[in-house]
Parts: structure tokens; C-alpha cells; sequence
């Protein structure tokens, strides 16, 4: 996905220098035909040219403009400009003498008329940033509202598929015999089942939550499932942090997530398992330095038609909201295999 | 018709005359802007031409300021008074006037311009009695100069044809049907460049070398 995006901005910087170099020789050439020694001082221009958009728009635009340091930016830019001038001015005194000894170039613009050229490039350029960044912010403002839309859906589904009579029921159910039997898990099935009510009603406000903190409310909701089932031992969990290095574990300590996302999956494992096939249900969750990875897998009845639908739709609102949140960083991949349905996410690390 | 005018001889098109002699490139524009005209002392003066097999040639060298205050004095020379005073109106009071004598006999309006540390002439000719088929045109040399000798480096034709040809320089200039070659570059072009390739050897044909034989140039105008 990074490397589309990449590709894609690869394309466009390629695709308006082009143009500029057919442009400017165009414009040197003067009506006539374009010769080698037309192409060669074109590009020769081009350094100053590009030297000048690319420190604007690589440096200064994002590291004065967009922190509104606007007197900052507009010395920066005079200097700028300074800078370009000159330096197009060695290119053709000094620099094409070296680099092209059988031509005889000479600068034959003045001061003025380079400060024109450089205005030009790079006010352009700017433009060209600011209209692309303008388009990006809308389209995340737009995104953001549709996030926002659809957490507050997915937040009242989720919460009404924890609170579902069934598993309410079923919970108190589990706890209900716990402390008949006086059993030590008693209290922390109730907790259990406190955290993941609290957790579901306070994390609906945040964009982005703690790994870790996801990560416990799936073991709550595992534990709490593996408490009424007759052989909890065909569940596994686990969850990994960083790749076994101090270094990573630390790196990725702050890795954050959109809340109540991957419990789609799970929720949809345990609904849709069929445990007498003999499979058991494998939740895995690991963040590491290229991100976060998410398997699960459950087991399904032979039988076709029983589980994909079920699944499916479970699935297809977890992706459109992967889609809202990590655009074109993110796999989701869910395919049947060997008598058991396996969902496997990655989530790329954001690029700084 | 004043003296200035007579002085000037049945010209043929400078254009063709300078391709024909090889005495430099014409242009259409001189070398120098009239703030960058300099004036030395020491050209001012009588000049010969050392070996020389067509017989004596020689240069009268004053500056426009300098036959101002010598011609304002004589009464016979008011009409060619008010031209030099025109020619210092359009700046170009630090420019020179140069009568050459022998072989041809021609006026020039010559500036004197220091560009990347070397002097340079550039020569226009003064000819009042051309027609429409003549178009005056600036001829520059390299002058390397002493109390008593002037040495003139005339630019190469062959040479910036050449580069031309070849597509080795970008300078704007035109060819006529007949092979007559001019530089329509901008002064500012032209001093660019002589200004970075004013010390190429191969940009020069040849040298013409004159000494001074008089520190008062003597015009000598017809009646």
C-alpha cells in the first residue's frame, strides 16, 4: 500500500518535471528547433530550478509554513530565492564548463529575471502542495466523519451484541454456578465481565487505544467465554509484543489501535465455531516493528452453508471500517482452509 | 553637408565589407551598455600601423569630449560641433572618435569597455551617405594597449560560425541567403559571453599592431 502511494507520487513528480524540461526548452529554444545543446541547458536550469522547490517544499513548507511560523517561512524563502539565483548563476559561469567542455554556455538571464523563474517554480509548486493538501485534509475530514458515524454504530452493535440476553445471560449463568460452588473464579468472572461492560462504554469516545488495553478486553471476553465452555483448553490466546527484543518491545509499547475493532473477530469465532469437528479456536495477536498482525481462526461444521454468511457479513463490517481507519495500510485476508476459517489482519505502522 | 559627412567614403554594405576584410564578427548591437564606456588617456593620440605592404596606415584617436573642446574653438567646425554634441546627448560622451586614414578612409564611433579584466573596441562606422541596402553594424576587437603600442585581437568569424554550426553555443544571429553572417544577440548576451570566453585563443584570427607617433591626433576633414 506504501509503496503504491509512493509509486504513485514517484509518477507525478516524474510526470511535471517532464513537462517543465519540454516547457522550459520550449521556451529557450526561441521558435526554433530544439537542439542537444538546447536539452543540455534546460537541464542544466533545472538544478537551481529544483534545488529551490525542493527545499521549499520538502523543508520549509512543512517544518515553518504548516507550524504557522510565517515571518520564519518568508525570510527563509527570501534567502531562498537568493540561493537559487545564484546558484544558477555558477551552473553556466563556472559549473557547464566543467561538466560540458566542447559548449559554450553563458547565463543569460540577469538577477531579475531568474528572481522571476524562481518566484514562478516555486510559488507554483506551492500551490500544487497546498491544493493537494487541501484535497487530503477534506477527504479526512470526510473520512472522519464517516469514522465517527460508524464507531457510534459499531459502538451501540457492539455493545448490544455484549449485553445480548444470550451471552448476559449466559455469563451470569456461569457466575450464578461459580459461587454456588463457591468457587475461587467467581469474583474475577465478575470482573471480568465488569471490565468488559466499562471498557466497551468508555473506550466509544477515542479514536485510538492502547494495544495493550485492546488486547485485555479480548482475553477478558476469551476468559469469560472459556468459563462456560466444557473444555476451555481448546481455546489458545496469545498475544506477543514486540519480535523477543527489549528494543522492540519498547518501540512498540505506544502502539496504538482503533478500540473494539478485532473483537469482531473474535465475537465471530466463538458464535460460528464448530468445536465437535475437533479444530480448536486460535486467537493471535502480535504488534512488532512492521506493524500489528492479528490471526483467528475457528473451526466450521464440514456442512456448505452453515457459517460463510454469518461470518461474512461479520467480516465485511470489520473491513469497511479497516478501510475508514487505515487506508491503504492495512490486509485483511479471510479464506476457509482445512475445516476451519482463518481471518489474518495486518495493520502497517504508520510512516512518520 | 558638414565635414564629419564628407569625410565618409562610398561605403559598401558593412556586412558583406567585414566578411569579405575578416575584421571581426558584426553585430547588430554594440558591446557596451553607454554607463559601462570608459575612457584611458593614452589612446588618445595619433596611431600607425606597423607592417603594413599596402602602404601607411593610421588611426586619429580622440575622445568625443576632446574634440568637443578642441573643435569648439574653430569657428568652421560648428556643424560637426552640434553632431558631437547630438552623439553626447544619446550617451555617449565617453566614447571616441576615430578617423582612419590611408588605404580607406573611414569615421568611427568607437567604445572602449573593460569586461573580465581585457579592453575591447567596438567599432561604428560613421557613414552618412549609405542607402537602404547598407545597415550599420558594431565590430569589436580586443585591445591590449601601452603608452606607445596598440595591439588588436580581431574575433574569429570562422570561428563562432563554427560553434554556431556545430550547435556548440547559444547566441541569437541571422545568415542571409548569401552567406553573410550577424550576431543579432543583445549587448547583454554579447558581453556575457566575451566577458567568459574573452580568453579563448581560438576566438581570435587575427592581430593588427599599431604604434603611437603623436600624443594629438590630427583629423583630417575635407571641405
Amino acid at each position: 500500500m506504501i509503496a503504491k502511494q509512493t509509486l504513485r507520487r514517484l509518477l507525478e513528480y516524474t510526470a511535471f518535471w517532464t513537462f517543465s524540461v519540454w516547457f522550459l526548452a520550449q521556451y529557450f529554444a526561441d521558435g526554433t528547433a530544439i537542439n542537444t545543446i538546447d536539452w543540455i541547458y534546460t537541464l542544466m536550469f533545472h538544478l537551481s530550478i529544483g534545488f529551490g522547490v525542493a527545499v521549499n517544499s520538502f523543508l520549509l513548507i512543512p517544518r515553518l509554513l504548516s507550524e504557522r511560523r510565517f515571518l520564519i517561512y518568508g525570510a527563509s524563502v527570501l534567502v531562498l530565492l537568493e540561493v537559487c539565483i545564484r546558484m544558477n548563476q555558477f551552473t553556466f559561469n563556472t559549473l557547464s564548463d566543467l561538466l560540458f567542455t566542447d559548449f559554450y554556455f553563458i547565463s543569460y538571464y540577469d538577477r531579475w529575471d531568474l528572481l522571476q523563474f524562481m518566484v514562478v517554480y516555486i510559488g507554483i509548486t506551492s500551490l500544487i502542495q497546498f491544493s493537494r493538501t487541501w484535497f487530503t485534509e477534506t477527504e479526512t475530514r470526510r473520512r472522519l466523519a464517516e469514522i465517527q458515524r460508524e464507531k457510534t454504530v459499531t459502538e451501540l452493535k457492539v455493545l448490544r451484541s455484549q449485553v445480548q440476553p444470550h451471552f448476559l445471560f449466559n455469563s451470569l449463568n456461569t457466575i450464578y454456578a461459580l459461587t454456588r460452588k463457591k468457587s475461587p473464579e467467581a469474583p474475577d468472572a465478575v470482573l471480568k465481565l465488569s471490565d468488559l461492560l466499562r471498557y466497551t462504554i468508555r473506550q466509544g469516545d477515542r479514536e485510538e487505544v492502547p494495544l495493550d488495553e485492546e488486547a485485555a478486553y479480548l482475553k477478558s471476553y476469551i476468559d469469560l467465554q472459556r468459563m462456560r465452555m466444557n473444555d476451555p483448553e481448546r481455546v489458545a490466546f496469545s498475544y506477543i509484543r514486540g519480535e523477543n527484543d527489549a528494543d522492540n518491545q519498547t518501540e512498540t509499547a505506544g502502539t496504538l489501535i482503533a478500540p473494539l475493532l478485532l473483537i469482531v473477530f473474535v465475537e465471530n469465532a466463538f458464535t460460528h465455531a464448530d468445536l465437535t469437528t475437533g479444530g480448536n479456536i486460535r486467537i493471535e495477536l502480535r504488534s512488532g516493528s512492521d506493524g500489528i498482525r492479528f490471526l483467528c481462526s475457528n473451526p466450521v461444521s464440514p456442512e456448505p452453508g452453515n457459517k460463510s454468511a454469518s461470518n461474512g457479513t461479520g467480516i465485511a463490517n470489520a473491513r469497511r471500517r479497516l478501510e475508514l481507519h487505515y487506508p491503504e495500510r492495512h490486509t485483511l485476508d479471510s479464506d476457509e482452509k482445512d475445516g476451519h476459517f482463518i481471518v489474518n489482519l495486518h495493520i502497517e505502522k504508520e510512516q512518520p | 553637408m558638414n565635414n564629419l559627412k564628407q569625410i565618409s567614403v562610398n561605403a559598401a554594405v558593412i556586412v558583406l565589407m567585414a566578411w569579405l576584410t575578416g575584421c571581426g564578427v558584426p553585430s547588430v548591437h554594440p558591446l557596451y551598455e553607454t554607463e559601462d564606456l570608459i575612457l584611458n588617456e593614452s589612446l588618445t593620440g595619433t596611431w600607425e600601423k606597423t607592417a603594413e605592404p599596402d602602404g601607411k596606415q593610421t588611426w586619429e584617436v580622440a575622445p568625443l569630449a576632446w574634440l568637443i573642446e578642441h573643435w569648439s574653438l574653430d569657428a568652421d567646425m560648428q556643424d560637426d560641433l552640434e553632431f558631437l554634441y547630438d552623439l553626447d546627448s544619446l550617451g555617449l560622451g565617453n566614447s571616441y572618435i576615430i578617423q582612419r586614414t590611408g588605404r580607406n578612409n573611414y569615421v568611427y564611433i568607437a567604445g572602449l569597455v573593460e569586461l573580465g579584466g581585457n579592453h575591447y573596441l567596438d567599432f561604428y562606422k560613421l557613414d552618412f551617405d549609405s542607402d537602404v541596402f547598407s545597415f550599420h553594424v558594431h565590430i569589436f576587437m580586443k585591445v591590449l594597449h601601452s603608452d606607445n603600442q596598440l595591439v588588436m585581437h580581431m574575433f574569429s568569424e570562422e570561428w563562432l560560425r563554427e560553434l554556431i554550426s556545430n550547435r556548440q553555443v547559444r547566441i541569437r544571429y541571422e545568415e542571409s541567403f548569401m552567406g553573410e553572417f550577424l550576431l543579432t544577440a543583445p549587448t547583454r548576451d554579447l558581453k556575457k559571453f566575451v566577458e567568459k570566453y574573452g580568453d579563448v585563443e581560438e576566438a581570435y584570427a587575427h592581430t593588427e599592431t599599431y604604434r603611437k607617433i603623436s600624443d594629438t591626433p590630427r583629423f583630417q576633414l575635407e571641405d
